[in-house]
């Protein structure tokens, strides 16, 4: 009797896995299999789960720009598409690097000072990050635009990498202070005996131990840069990957396999970090929501 | 050389000074100097051409409140966020209490949970309007392909559903990082506590009432709180999906800030549609911040 009640509830917590698992790849395996199609297999009804001529032509067209047999699949402009799309990957890596690699310097020290000395400036800036985490970003765009337009800097790297720090500088003091919280206050302070400076303590000492806070908020800022789509919508045309990809519809006719390669190159890069880096992003997600 | 009002040694009192300027700079041009910036522009009219800013008080504001689609698109954000947020954080807690069972492939599901946080929010709306296309869409094969529609349905032209439709793909996301949140709170639940329940004679639901609920209360209530804001602020997946469309049956609040500012060149309106959105944010925020302190504090 109870054995098979058991064998009843392991029946059930599988199906509901296979749920889990649905609804979890559905509605990305489509995007998928299209970027392996050719434009006259997308719309085969019933659909084609796996593609009876695949193909890499999608991809060679967003990557290289190049495509054989243009009347069978006809992936309109998309030379203009190759070109655009290499030259925004680009700029979304350097821009995602340079953001991360400034707001991890400027938001470690304050995370530190934040994190160790209850001075009434540091609460203040503590208190100003929190209201700006449950402020929308989008809500305050339009200064950056009026003040990127009279510096000229609209359509420019720069234009993303000053007004990114809007989310990603709040982002990386939270999480690095709750990780020097966790760091015991007595290392260092033996450091300090000895006679070394707050700084180099900070540098010899704590920063080591917290690494994996470092690595785990790194990964994070970069990943939060590499989607932005709001602010490179508004003030660039089109230079990161995301915006590039509404630029498939501004097309005669949205190449639905074309533009589904392109967004495969987007998300690739960070769903294989997110994977490898699981476990970092599990403690920072956790470190940061749970952690007020 | 010793303490001051802070308790700390004067060098280190310098030190905290040096360490924290430059980020109060940043915080000071990027984040309040913005902030004042836009309630400045959404009380003021502003030239595009010549860059002449005029001060016209709450003009912005009352022909804001004026527009019918932008009181209609306060209550669509509203009940947008309504969806987002019961949705996601129902999965969330079922898919945490699923994967925190024993079961082969247990490494494997809880890795798939990460993967629609990590898929940037535009493209979530991408993948979600590809799978719901009326024509070439795989929702549409796969209820064709079993039987249960005889043909397509445009699942995004009927204004009836379009908005829950269109709250799906904030769903999705937000409920594996609801997931994920509340699997790391339940995995630290001491098992003690569950063997002297059973040994009381507690069931499965008793045992969720009593003791894992109450635990994972705090996270549960951060949770609750980003699923409210990333429905408040929701702008990429809309973008993507319906535009705001059909009509404006889906154009929330960041939508239709975006096309005030963006298309018809109204910046005052827009900023002052921007601070509606921050107010709403923020008052939200504040709520369940607050309802979080009296959590912890018990």
């Amino acid at each position: 009797m109870i054995a098979k009640q058991k064998i009843v509830g392991r029946v059930f917590l599988y199906i509901a896995l296979a749920l889990f698992v649905f609804w979890i790849i559905f509605p990305f395996i489509w995007v998928v299999i299209s970027s392996f199609m050719r434009v006259d297999e997308l719309g085969a009804v019933p659909p084609h789960w796996i593609p009876h001529r695949p193909t890499l032509d999608n991809f060679r067209s967003v990557l290289l720009g190049v495509y054989g047999g243009a009347s069978t699949h006809g992936t309109y402009g998309a030379v203009v598409r190759g070109e655009t799309i290499i030259s925004s990957l680009i700029n979304s890596i350097i821009i995602s690097l340079v953001v991360s690699s400034i707001n991890i310097i400027i938001g470690g020290l304050a995370a530190y000072s934040i994190s160790r000395f209850k001075t009434k400036m540091n609460k203040g800036v503590f208190y100003s990050i929190i209201t700006s985490r449950i402020l929308p970003p989008i809500g305050m765009v339009i200064p950056f635009f009026i003040i990127f337009r009279i510096m000229k800097l609209i359509n420019t790297p720069g234009a993303l990498i000053l007004s990114y720090n809007l989310f990603i500088l709040p982002l990386t003091i939270w999480l690095l202070k709750s990780y020097f919280d966790n760091v015991p206050a007595d290392l260092e302070e033996m450091a300090l005996v000895e006679g070394l400076s707050r700084f180099k303590a900070l540098l010899l000492i704590v920063i080591p131990v917290a690494i994996p806070g470092f690595i785990a908020v790194f990964i994070m800022s970069m990943m939060e840069c590499w989607s932005e789509f709001f602010f490179a919508l508004v003030l660039t045309d089109q230079m990161t990957l995301p915006p590039v990809l509404i630029g498939f519809e501004k097309m005669e006719q949205i190449q639905w396999n074309v533009m589904a390669a392109a967004t495969v190159v987007c998300v690739v890069p960070p769903v294989v970090v997110a994977l490898i880096m699981q476990r970092y992003i599990v403690t920072g997600l956790t470190a940061g929501a749970v952690k007020g | 050389m010793i303490s001051n009002k802070y308790g700390i040694l004067k060098s280190d009192y310098r030190a905290s000074i040096y360490f924290i300027l430059p980020a109060v700079i940043a915080i000071g041009l990027f984040l309040v100097y913005p902030f004042l910036y836009t309630l400045f522009l959404s009380l003021s009219k502003y030239n595009l051409m010549t860059g002449k800013l005029s001060f016209i008080g709450l003009q912005n504001y009352v022909s804001i409140f004026k527009s019918k689609v932008v009181t209609k698109s306060i209550v669509i954000t509203i009940l947008f966020a309504f969806y987002v947020l019961s949705l996601s954080t129902v999965f969330g807690v079922l898919f945490a209490l699923l994967l925190n069972r024993d079961f082969i492939g247990r490494g494997f599901a809880r890795a798939l949970l990460i993967v629609p946080w990590a898929i940037p929010w535009v493209v979530i709306g991408i993948m979600w309007r590809w799978m719901l296309n009326a024509q070439f869409g795989s929702l549409n094969g796969l209820l064709y392909q079993l039987g249960i529609i005889k043909e397509y349905y445009p699942f995004l032209a009927n204004e009836k559903i379009v908005l829950f439709v269109a709250a799906l793909p904030a769903v999705w996301r937000q409920a594996s990082f609801s997931a994920i949140l509340v699997l790391a709170s339940i995995q630290t639940i001491p098992q003690a506590l569950y063997e002297s329940a059973k040994i009381d004679g507690a069931n499965i639901f008793r045992q969720f009432i009593s003791i894992t609920l109450p635990w994972m209360m705090p996270t549960l209530i951060v949770v609750l709180m980003f699923n409210t804001l990333y429905g408040f602020m929701q702008f990429d997946t809309i973008f993507m999906l319906t535009k705001g469309g059909p009509g404006n049956a889906t154009e929330l609040i960041a939508i239709s800030m975006y096309r005030r500012a963006f298309e018809s060149l109204k910046l005052g309106e827009g900023a002052a549609i921007g601070y509606v959105l921050s107010l709403l944010c923020l008052f939200f925020g504040l709520l369940f911040t607050r309802l979080l302190r009296k959590v912890e504090s018990v």
